[in-house]
């Protein structure tokens, strides 16, 4: 599953900042579709609209630590949704013990990326998830 | 140096690093720390800052303590709007709602990465929800009666400032 520029993407953080870091770096990388929520508690109802109006995300890109639905909480519960269950997530996140990673990659994660970041290596996280 | 001192001085070492990775990484741009002292008071050194509230326990050997603090990181008006311009890749002239949370971020991955190293020495950190304070003479509550260590940290956008408090208790 290649990249298509058009992919229907949504980026998920409480902070303005990193939304629109990670916004624009999938611009340069060459995404044109991208929508933001400011927490997963408010990208899941946007994520089940999309699903029910015919035309779902096809790319979460979300941060972990967030105060009202964290970031793992959001991916369980997308993987635990018939119809967008298979929808690449890419979970962004300062913590990388290994006792997080593992509990990302058993929930299911696409991939993940450690904050900091350059933009070269968000690009390689995403042409990991889409070969 | 006292055990205390020198836990103090574990615990501080990698939240430099770690700041020193943020703006390496994503402003290009090298830090400088310059020689910590011990802060008088609680009146930020800067116009902006950013907190997060520390509370964890450490395991090291026979050690068992539960220890809390803070991670404030201070910057004057200038240095902050630089940073700023640098990590959103767009120039900022003046303090406003589209850069109000830059620093917090920046406050966010500095503790996620501290986290990590200190995590392999004993010092497990709760992760907790960045705040702000800005404003010229600002005062930093969380460091009220607390010993607090100020490091200035120089670069290419000026100086700033990374406060940690650290005390610990029998668990």
């Amino acid at each position: 599953m290649p990249i298509n520029p058009n992919m229907k993407t949504i980026v998920i953080d409480d902070m303005m900042t990193m939304r629109k870091i990670i916004t624009k770096m999938l611009k340069q990388i060459g995404f044109t579709n991208v929508s933001e929520a400011d927490d997963g508690a408010t990208a899941w109802p946007m994520i089940q609209q999309a699903q029910e109006s015919g035309e779902p995300f096809e790319f979460i890109v979300s941060d972990w630590n967030m105060p009202k639905m964290s970031g793992l909480d959001l991916l369980i519960k997308v993987r635990g949704t018939e119809g967008i269950k298979d929808t690449p997530f890419l979970m962004v996140t300062a913590e990388a013990e290994q006792s997080n990673v593992v509990k990302v990659v058993q929930a299911g994660v696409s991939n993940f990326v450690v904050k900091p970041f350059k933009p070269e290596t968000l690009q390689e996280k995403i042409e990991k998830i889409f070969p | 140096m006292t055990e205390f001192n020198k836990r103090y001085l574990e615990f501080c070492k990698p939240f430099i690093d770690a700041i020193k990775e943020v703006y390496s990484t994503m402003m290009g741009t090298e830090i400088n720390p310059q020689k910590p002292t011990f802060k008088d008071g609680k009146k930020s050194y800067g116009d902006y800052s950013s907190i997060m509230g520390i509370n964890g326990t450490y395991e090291g050997g026979s050690v068992q303590k539960k220890f809390k603090g803070s991670l404030v990181l201070s910057w004057p008006e200038e240095s902050y709007l630089k940073a700023a311009s640098a990590m959103l890749m767009e120039e900022f002239t003046e303090f406003n709602d589209e850069i109000s949370d830059v620093g917090m971020e920046i406050a966010n991955i500095t503790m996620g990465n501290a986290k990590k190293i200190l995590s392999e020495a004993g010092y497990l950190i709760e992760m907790s929800i960045p705040t702000s304070v800005h404003g010229k003479n600002h005062e930093i509550k969380a460091q009220e009666k607390v010993v607090t260590i100020t490091t200035p940290l120089e670069c290419k956008f000026g100086t700033f400032y990374i406060e940690l408090s650290y005390e610990d208790y029998e668990a």
